[in-house]
């Protein structure tokens, strides 16, 4: 709550003209907002481009935002927009990124001491699942189960209301699973 | 919560995201407010904001600007210069500084090279045609407007100093390849474009936009992109000019 009512606070000196507020504010959610924008479109430099981007497009649009609601849904949707213009106006593909990901992902650098909590082998073939998903399914499961997003953030990335959130993860899951039974195959 | 959706939770820690990198501080540079308090609203008017608080007095610095200018010559009509504190500039009009509004089709027929435009953009909201005192001539698109510019795209035939760029300390630059070209990719807020109007004074230029430029020359034509984006965008956007 407390956190809450400091995000409150920022959010109302911003909108009256505080750029040290605004940026305390987008301290708060830049980690969220980069992964966002990179699961979308899976390239590094894109979600920078990206993410910086609708930073500063939320900046002209703070008289917009409505007091009193959360700003991280309103953020991340602002954010998920512009990757998606971002990916419409650029070569890059979601897919192709995941895959670097992938990669990147068992160079030995991204290995926690938990890796023996799930076998590399199960690890590697989710991983490798989740890559070859359609954009949407990816970004449903990534920001469900890794981002950990709310119904009203998944939402707002996914562009769809709250109650349809689960709908399209269950799907999302259906297609994963499919695509493991696949790879087992 | 099944087994697929606990295997996925418990991959969360070991997701291979990038590092996260400095967004807060890039977009608070970019929009003039890191480290101050806004007085108040108007992205546009970054420009403004940024000579005011700056300060009136041009000190500029002998070694680092004859450092740049053995570098920045192969781009004609664009003069850089290095300062320490950026002066204070009356503001000219949008029109003052890019010259009369034409139509496109207007522009593509006056011009002595092809006009290029951002094809995945299509036909700019504003056009300008400007002669500068030597002759040449100076299309300038515009995508938005006076208000609310995201792209400016400035095209010359000229090797008069038309451009005259001053930078300060904390404005990057960097060479970059340009449509097979050498250009320069000048990012940072902190920096005033001056233009050399037709009556030979020097005017500010509007600086529409936060402030990352790219600077290039192909043949005997100069380009300047003024867009708010990153370096590997405004190099894409540059990509697609047709």
């Amino acid at each position: 709550m407390r956190q809450e009512a400091s995000e409150a606070e920022l959010v109302e000196l911003a909108r009256r003209g505080d750029g040290d507020a605004y940026v305390a504010l987008l301290r708060m959610h830049e980690s969220v907002a980069f992964r966002t924008a990179y699961v979308i479109l899976g390239s590094s430099e894109g979600a920078e481009d990206a993410a910086q981007e609708a930073f500063v497009k939320a900046h002209a649009a703070l008289h917009r935002f409505e007091a009193g609601r959360p700003f991280r849904p309103w953020l991340l949707r602002i954010v998920a927009n512009e990757a998606r213009n971002y990916r419409r106006s650029t070569w890059r593909r979601g897919a192709l990124a995941s895959r670097a990901a992938v990669e990147a992902a068992f160079d030995g650098t991204a290995r926690s001491a938990e890796a023996d909590v799930l076998a590399a082998e199960d690890r590697a073939h989710l991983l490798e699942a989740i890559g070859r998903l359609p954009d949407g399914d990816r970004l449903a499961i990534v920001g469900r189960y890794i981002l950990e997003l709310s119904d009203e953030e998944a939402a707002s990335v996914l562009g769809v209301k709250p109650v349809a959130v689960r709908v399209r993860v269950w799907r999302a899951l259906g297609k994963l699973r499919r695509e493991l039974g696949e790879e087992v195959a | 919560m099944n087994d697929l959706e606990r295997r996925l939770a418990a991959l969360a820690p070991d997701y291979p995201f990038p590092a996260t990198p400095d967004l807060a501080g890039a977009a608070g540079a970019r929009l003039g407010i890191t480290g101050r308090r806004r007085r108040g609203g108007r992205l546009v008017l970054a420009l403004a904001t940024v000579v005011a608080a700056l300060g009136a007095v041009l000190a500029v610095s002998p070694g680092a600007r004859g450092a740049l200018a053995d570098w920045l010559d192969f781009i004609p009509g664009v003069r850089i210069e290095r300062v320490e504190e950026l002066p204070t500039m009356p503001l000219a009009s949008w029109t003052g500084v890019y010259g009369e509004e034409v139509t496109l089709a207007e522009a593509e027929r006056q011009a002595p090279f092809e006009v290029l435009l951002p094809e995945p953009l299509g036909e700019p909201d504003l056009v300008y045609r400007y002669r500068d005192p030597s002759g040449g001539l100076v299309i300038t698109s515009v995508y938005g407007d006076e208000r609310d510019a995201r792209l400016v795209l400035t095209q010359w035939t000229t090797e008069d100093v038309l451009f005259h760029k001053l930078i300060g300390p904390v404005t990057q630059t960097e060479l970059v390849d340009v449509r097979e070209a050498r250009g320069l990719w000048i990012s940072g807020n902190e920096h005033v474009v001056f233009y050399l109007g037709g009556d030979f004074q020097e005017r500010a230029a509007p600086g529409a936009l936060a402030g990352n430029v790219l600077v290039w020359q192909e043949g005997d034509v100069g380009y300047r992109l003024e867009v708010g984006v990153g370096r590997e965008r405004a190099l894409e956007l540059a990509a697609e000019l047709r």
